[in-house]
């Protein structure tokens, strides 16, 4: 029997998501701060229009009275409306640049940028506001880093746990979610002193930028690629460029996105042997090298690139950005778009297993994809091996575990619905005459809030599409629990006894 | 019987929901409390473990451009 949420329950994920709105409020002030500096006006006011939303919304149901401390139920149902409304109030902005049709068109983009996904249907991205494109990368990196970490580090405290692991961050890194949070905090602020310096560097000194325009694409660069986020100051992308060396920065900085914060503490404690025997690391070093070789095979039967440089060059990076999920891209989506055979079974297959659980990154996760594969051994080694023999059912990730039926389940059935998601997405991309090559890879890349595009992302899309897409990257990102718990209690409210 | 596992539960249901500082489930010499919370607290400071991991990263990098050079190499030539 469903029990119907009291109003107390009502309450307590009021509270908590005008809590995680207190915190935008506060991160809001520096896209002000930026606009204000660089004396763009028209922005500065929709920036300050929109921390007085978030400020208003996040004092009133902050101020709802409760007598019970958070839990796990109200964390996953706070979580998935917090991912919902958060972009809806951080459009603002971009609703009122003047460079979208409409607000499904922001919404779009806001729930892209959250989400680390990085499609785009803004019109006239070269000529967007700096203020306005420093609030896309930084919804990004906040995105990447989660909301809960963003908000346990502003406000939320300990109720943070219950948060956190509605977010699909099961482990802590450390034994409190306040210094797990932290940590993540750290881990980033280290990464971004470095890869802004490398990245500015190259573009001072190979680009010719100014030392201004230097940093600021440094930032935006540095924002998209750790988040795994894939947003770009120009349409071009990182093909704008043209420079290997900036690339090969920019790869590094992906790949520490999507490495996970638990590999990042391995690696700061010097644990190496412990993050090589890692299943999750082996996983993914395996899927990467695999696909990799698949890819640039593929191109090679194609013919597209002549050189071995430039076949080697552009294989590579764009396949990094569709294994890490980030979706930068070197060469137009019409020529993407070109890439069939098995460069597309290559480049599809990185872009739906994505990277590693707990970073930034999206897709199925090395863990789910190595846990899979080690049921589907041992269950092979059942069938050859004699009746009644011991097969050893354990497995390596920070530790030895035992690998019971309860984890075997749930990384085989979140790895369906993924599956399923991807399909549902390639589905009504045909149904509105899409080729199914094309609509599996953009919903693919949608799902797996990769951000890669073959073309049919554009402010022309169909509107049931776009909300298709947008659907996708929510779940993927919240890897579905928190949206079951969503069903679950609007549910329980109608039907509940 | 054991002893001890008796008395837990009977702590338990008599305390219900009291504090675990109220049950006498933690430490009572004066500033223990703070000392392990300290030791909670104690993050890796970012010296050269970062260094490590950013060095680690772009190491990575490397491979796989290399990797990707020798593919690249080898289908050219079949």
């Amino acid at each position: 029997m469903l029990t119907r949420p009291s109003s107390d329950d009502l309450r307590i994920i009021g509270q908590f998501t005008g809590r995680i709105f207190l915190a935008f409020a506060g991160v809001s002030v520096l896209p002000l701060v930026a606009a204000i500096g660089v004396g763009e006006w028209a922005p500065g006011g929709s920036f300050l229009l929109m921390l007085g939303v978030f400020a208003i919304l996040g004092a009133a149901l902050t101020r709802l009275p409760t007598s019970r401390p958070l839990d796990i139920r109200h964390g996953v149902v706070v979580v998935a409306l917090g991912w919902l409304l958060v972009p809806a109030v951080a459009a603002i902005p971009l609703a009122l640049s003047g460079h979208f049709s409409d607000f499904i068109d922001v919404y779009f983009d806001a729930v892209s940028g959250l989400t680390t996904t990085g499609l785009s249907v803004l019109q006239d991205l070269d000529h967007l506001a700096l203020s306005l494109n420093l609030w896309r990368h930084l919804l990004q990196f906040l995105g990447g880093l989660g909301i809960v970490v963003v908000a346990v580090w502003l406000s939320v405290g300990g109720a943070g746990l219950a948060l956190s692991r509605s977010e699909g961050r099961e482990d802590k890194i450390l034994p409190s979610i306040s210094s797990t949070s932290r940590f993540i905090w750290r881990v980033s602020l280290v990464h971004m002193a470095v890869g802004v310096a490398v990245l500015f560097g190259v573009s001072f000194v190979f680009l010719g930028f100014t030392s201004g325009r230097s940093l600021f694409h440094a930032l935006m660069i540095f924002f998209a690629a750790f988040s795994t986020g894939g947003f770009s100051v120009q349409s071009t992308s990182l093909g704008y460029y043209h420079s290997p060396i900036l690339e090969a920065a920019a790869g590094g900085i992906m790949l520490a996105g999507t490495m996970s914060f638990q590999l990042h503490f391995a690696l700061w404690r010097r644990r190496f042997r412990e993050a090589v025997r890692n299943l999750e690391t082996r996983s993914f070093l395996t899927t990467f090298v695999t696909l990799l070789v698949v890819t640039m095979v593929g191109l090679a039967t194609l013919g597209t690139y002549h050189g071995i440089l430039g076949h080697a060059r552009q294989g590579l990076f764009q396949f990094l950005s569709a294994h890490t999920t980030t979706g930068f891209s070197t060469v137009p989506s019409s020529e993407l778009a070109g890439w069939t055979g098995l460069a597309f079974a290559g480049m599809v297959t990185a872009m739906a297993l994505g990277g590693m659980a707990a970073s930034t990154a999206g897709g199925v996760k090395a863990l789910r994809v190595g846990l899979t594969a080690k049921v589907l051994k041992n269950e092979s080694k059942r069938v050859m091996m004699p009746p009644g023999s011991v097969i050893p059912i354990g497995y390596f990730q920070d530790g030895h575990r035992r690998m019971t039926v309860e984890v075997a389940h749930a990384a085989m059935f979140i790895t369906l619905l993924y599956l399923g998601l991807y399909l549902v997405g390639t589905g009504v991309g045909i149904a509105y005459g899409y080729s199914l090559q094309d609509a599996l890879f953009e919903s693919v890349s949608a799902g797996g809030t990769v951000g890669l595009s073959v073309g049919i992302t554009d402010p022309s899309m169909p509107v049931v599409l776009q909300i298709v897409y947008m659907c996708e990257m929510w779940l993927g990102r919240l890897e579905f629990l928190a949206f079951f718990a969503l069903i679950g209690t609007l549910w329980s409210a109608v039907r509940g006894r | 019987m054991g002893g001890i596992g008796f008395e837990r539960r009977q702590i338990t249901a008599e305390a219900g929901a009291k504090p675990r500082r109220q049950r006498g489930a933690l430490p009572t010499r004066p500033g223990m409390a703070r000392k392990n919370a300290r030791g909670r607290r104690r993050l890796p400071s970012p010296g050269s473990g970062a260094l490590v991991v950013v060095c680690v990263e772009f190491a990575l990098v490397a491979a796989v451009a290399v990797l990707a050079l020798a593919v690249a190499v080898v289908v050219s030539v079949f």
